[in-house]
């Protein structure tokens, strides 16, 4: 059943109204009421009818399980399929309306938002279609997921397994210590040398408070005290000892962590560039370079940060706190309960101290990025602010933001001055007050002179530990979020998968099948609408048509890339997705207008396709290129560093390296998309003749808007709007005065009105 | 520079259909549908409407409605209607929770239409003032929303909002 999966409520609904689920060939559902209010419209379509649902969903949250939908249905319609003469989806700017026109009315469904377009343009092909008893193509369909399965809330991507908001951080912390985990003698030992230095730092206040006002400086009693009067260098010496002690555990610790760390974190990070490198086109479509760099950098430097600090320390701190708490009861119960108290209530400030203070940093941070791109958009335009002698309006825009900035700063500042001192003023006035009350006690003999320092001493570090657990939960999460955007990539299947088996091809021969292909990169926005073409093995074909009709689409396809939502490709008689993806890359060399030169020698980047090709073959592809001529302009010949940081090309000269590139492949299969659009007229005419050199046993597929190098293709496809609107011979085509023939006057206009000039 | 052909708005009689089909009379011409296009949403909504109905190679503009204002009273209706069935843009009224989950906002609202559960990508560019006080979200289906004036809302409500603005 697609193309949404109904939920249980509403299938109950259908059936309850005599449509069964096995009935159900399809199903769509809308948002929008015909009132214009939000509803949720469900569309059932049978063998036989329409069904619609009106009514509303309300979401019952599971624990830990699937939120279930209540559905209330409110009207229901079956309008018979025979009944119906046309289906419209009339597209407004932000919503749509859905249509069913009968013999004797024209029914207003419902309304839908701009989102679902696409699958209801799909499911009214399939309305008309089993009207009209025709065959009907789901071998590319996949269920729409507009909401998590799980959560029901609003999914970002489809190619998510898990949406954001059903990625728990308690599960990427328990996954990413695994990976820590397998380093068991470390761990260990990490764990042992935390123990000894948390106890060890708690021993210190006891022996440098307690037993130094009460057993060093106290003459002998008779309660005991005053066992070490005077030994004044031993008690010294043995303070130092453990401090020294615990700051060498701590020390050791700190080593053996980074160790771990810096391995589990270049583990990490060539798991996930390598994990990128398997991703289809379209993972990489759909995000930012800077954020894919961002994830591969920034999320596992945080990683590490975690991990070396962040947990080390809350174990301390935790540990810590345990033991203040038994070593301070045991010396004053009351005043125990009163520091814990005061420090509950110091933390309750700080943490409502620092919400503010992030909402300040982030409008702060907020203000100086604006105007840090005001800068950039002003530097950057600095012709056109001459040109057009706007100076002032360009000074009054960045005063307007930098004051913006100014404003923002000093709200942080004048917080972080204010709030944090009068937090630790309220914690100062408790100790004024545990201090009375330990004298009071101490006067009643409830409480030594050197218990009440010790607790003085420990209370300080009380609130630390407080202090850090709250300081330290923004960056914790954080860094929860880096490991699940990491997890996220380790996780993403890639949309073009190769089958189990799939069939090795060596070497093609270049049959090419084009069989009824649709595509779309977003769902509901169709680019190629059903075409169908034949190549042999040898042939040119020219791909032509108007910038944006699918042209480079469809050799995207061809590649595999992308694969096709609808139809098939077959090369060889094999459809291409049953062929080995290294096999079909290997024989299928691309030449395109945009050419990505990486950091390296020209060698190297010629012999990207071919590592193993010698020098002279090097060589003679890009003398087959019109490169060789260039290349040896440069004092540094082949071996010159080109790419990002090294020397700069001009896109005509980048172009014939990545037809060296393609020659020295030797693919069976050509494709040139634009590839000597940067060239000028000379350069053009050396490639196209070294092009027809490389022709020979091959196919090629070439596009090109200037349509007199495509003058001798085998075949010229006229692709308009997605579809394939003309087919022949260039002389097949002009007699036929369709839309080439047009393509062909107007190129042909222009080259007479500059010849004119 | 072009010359804008303005309409006089005497001369058009529009209707809509209990469908929202919008059709227009015309130096005794009957044009349907029309296309009215809002040419500055955010600055002028009831102004400086491009009237377009279909001609063979597509869209053409017959001109430009300066303000709906000239129009008689229930013409002016019949528009309003139709650009609020045109341009569905919910108001948000209410903002309840929000949170950033993996680079993405979630963000209970209630609009004039109902509660709603959005999640926003690319905050920055999704997510911004517009003019004045206009605040305008898209969210990652494309769906449109805008907060008309953010100082109508209350304290709480627009602390929340700027917080990304």
């Amino acid at each position: 059943m697609f193309f949404i999966q109904l939920p249980e409520s509403v299938e109950l609904a259908f059936a309850a109204r005599g449509v069964t689920a096995d009935q159900i060939r399809y199903t769509a559902k809308a948002d929008i009421s015909k009132e214009n209010a939000y509803q949720e419209i469900y569309l059932a379509l049978t063998d036989r009818e329409l069904c619609i649902l009106w009514g509303h969903e309300r979401f019952v949250e599971q624990r830990k399980r699937e939120t279930v939908i209540e559905y209330r249905c409110t009207d229901y319609r079956a309008i018979p399929l025979s009944s119906i003469t046309d289906v419209v989806i009339d597209r407004l700017y932000t919503a749509s309306s859905f249509l069913v026109r009968t013999g004797d009315e024209e029914i207003l469904v419902c309304r839908l938002s701009i989102s679902l377009a696409g699958l209801f343009e799909k499911f009214r092909e399939r309305i008309l279609a089993l009207r009209d008893g025709l065959p009907i193509d789901d071998s590319g369909l996949k269920d729409e997921h507009k909401c998590c399965p799980k959560c029901k809330r609003p999914y970002p991507n489809q190619e998510r397994a898990i949406c954001p908001n059903c990625l728990s951080a308690r599960a990427s912390f328990f996954r990413l210590l695994k990976e820590y985990l397998s380093f068991k003698k470390e761990a260990v030992l990490i764990f042992v040398m935390i123990f000894l230095s948390s106890a060890l730092t708690l021993v210190v206040p006891l022996f440098s408070s307690q037993m130094f006002y009460d057993q060093v400086l106290t003459p002998p009693g008779p309660e005991g005290t005053g066992r070490f009067y005077g030994m004044l260098l031993q008690i010294v010496l043995v303070i130092f000892a453990i401090k020294l002690a615990s700051t060498a555990f701590s020390s050791a610790y700190g080593i053996v962590v980074s160790r771990i760390c810096t391995q589990v974190i270049h583990k990490l990070r060539v798991k996930i560039f390598s994990s990128m490198q398997r991703l289809s086109m379209s993972f990489f479509a759909s995000k930012a370079t800077g954020t894919l760099m961002t994830r591969i950098d920034d999320d596992a430097d945080w990683l590490y940060w975690f991990f070396v600090d962040l947990v080390p320390m809350y174990i301390v701190s935790a540990l810590t706190l345990v033991g203040l708490l038994l070593i301070m009861s045991s010396i004053s119960v009351p005043l125990t309960l009163l520091i814990f108290l005061s420090c509950i209530l110091v933390g309750w400030m700080v943490v409502r101290a620092e919400k503010r203070l992030k909402q300040l940093q982030r409008r702060q941070h907020r203000a100086i990025r604006s105007m840090k791109s005001t800068v950039t958009d002003s530097l950057a335009g600095q012709k056109v602010v001459k040109s057009f002698a706007r100076e002032e309006q360009e000074i009054r825009r960045f005063s307007l933001k930098n004051q913006g900035y100014f404003h923002s700063r000093i709200n942080v500042e004048y917080f972080g001055a204010s709030r944090f001192p009068a937090t630790r003023m309220v914690y100062r006035l408790f100790q004024i007050l545990v201090m009375g009350l330990g004298a009071v006690l101490a006067i009643r003999g409830e409480l030594t002179l050197g218990g009440l320092t010790a607790l003085i001493a420990y209370s300080d570090m009380t609130v630390n530990c407080f202090e850090y657990f709250i300081k330290a939960a923004s960056p914790a999460a954080r860094a929860m979020d880096a490991a699940s955007r990491m997890y996220e990539i380790l996780d993403t299947e890639p949309s073009v998968m190769e089958r189990e088996n799939p069939v090795r091809m060596d070497r093609m021969k270049g049959d090419i099948s084009v069989r009824g292909i649709r595509f779309e990169y977003e769902v509901g926005r169709p680019v190629i609408k059903g075409i169908s073409f034949d190549v042999k093995s040898g042939q040119m074909i020219g791909l032509v048509g108007r910038t944006g009709a699918g042209k480079s689409t469809i050799i995207n396809l061809i590649s595999r890339l992308y694969d096709v939502t609808e139809g098939e490709i077959t090369i060889d008689g094999v459809n291409i997705r049953d062929i080995a993806i290294a096999d079909l890359r290997r024989n299928i060399g691309v030449v395109t207008q945009e050419t990505y030169l990486f950091m390296g020698t020209i060698t190297e980047n010629i012999r990207y396709a071919r590592p193993e090709a010698s020098m002279e073959e090097v060589v003679a592809a890009a003398k087959a290129a019109y490169a060789h001529d260039f290349i040896l302009r440069f004092p540094e010949g082949y071996d010159t560093v080109v790419g990002n940081g090294g020397v700069q090309l001009s896109g005509g000269e980048k172009q014939r390296l990545s037809i060296a590139r393609a020659i020295l492949q030797d693919p069976a299969i050509l494709i040139l998309d634009e590839a000597t659009a940067a060239m000028d007229t000379q350069t053009e005419r050396n490639i196209q003749a070294a092009i027809e050199k490389l022709r020979a046993g091959k196919t090629i597929i070439s596009i090109a808007h200037r349509l007199s190098t495509l003058r001798d293709a085998d075949l010229l496809a006229v692709i308009d709007d997605g579809r394939l609107c003309e087919s022949g011979t260039h002389r097949e085509l002009l007699e036929r005065r369709g839309v080439y023939f047009n393509l062909h006057k107007i190129q042909l206009d222009s080259l007479k009105f500059i010849n004119q000039e | 520079m072009s010359t804008l052909s303005y309409l006089p708005a005497g001369a058009l009689t529009f209707s809509l259909s209990e469908n929202g089909i919008l059709s227009l009379e015309y130096e005794g011409t009957r044009y349907e549908p029309v296309q009215i296009t809002r040419l500055f949403p955010f600055q002028h909504p009831d102004g400086m409407l491009s009237v377009a109905v279909q001609g063979e190679d597509g869209p053409k503009e017959l001109g430009i409605l300066r303000e709906i204002s000239e129009l008689p009273k229930d013409q002016q209706e019949h528009l309003r209607d139709y650009l609020r069935y045109k341009y569905f843009i919910p108001g948000i009224q209410k903002v309840g929770k929000m949170e950033e989950k993996l680079g993405y906002l979630y963000m209970d609202i209630t609009t004039e239409l109902g509660r709603k559960t959005i999640c926003i990508s690319d905050v920055t560019s999704n997510l911004r003032l517009v003019h004045g006080r206009t605040v305008s979200i898209i969210d990652v289906q494309g769906n449109r929303y805008c907060v008309e004036d953010i100082d109508a809302l209350s304290r709480e409500n627009r602390q929340k909002i700027e917080l990304y603005l």
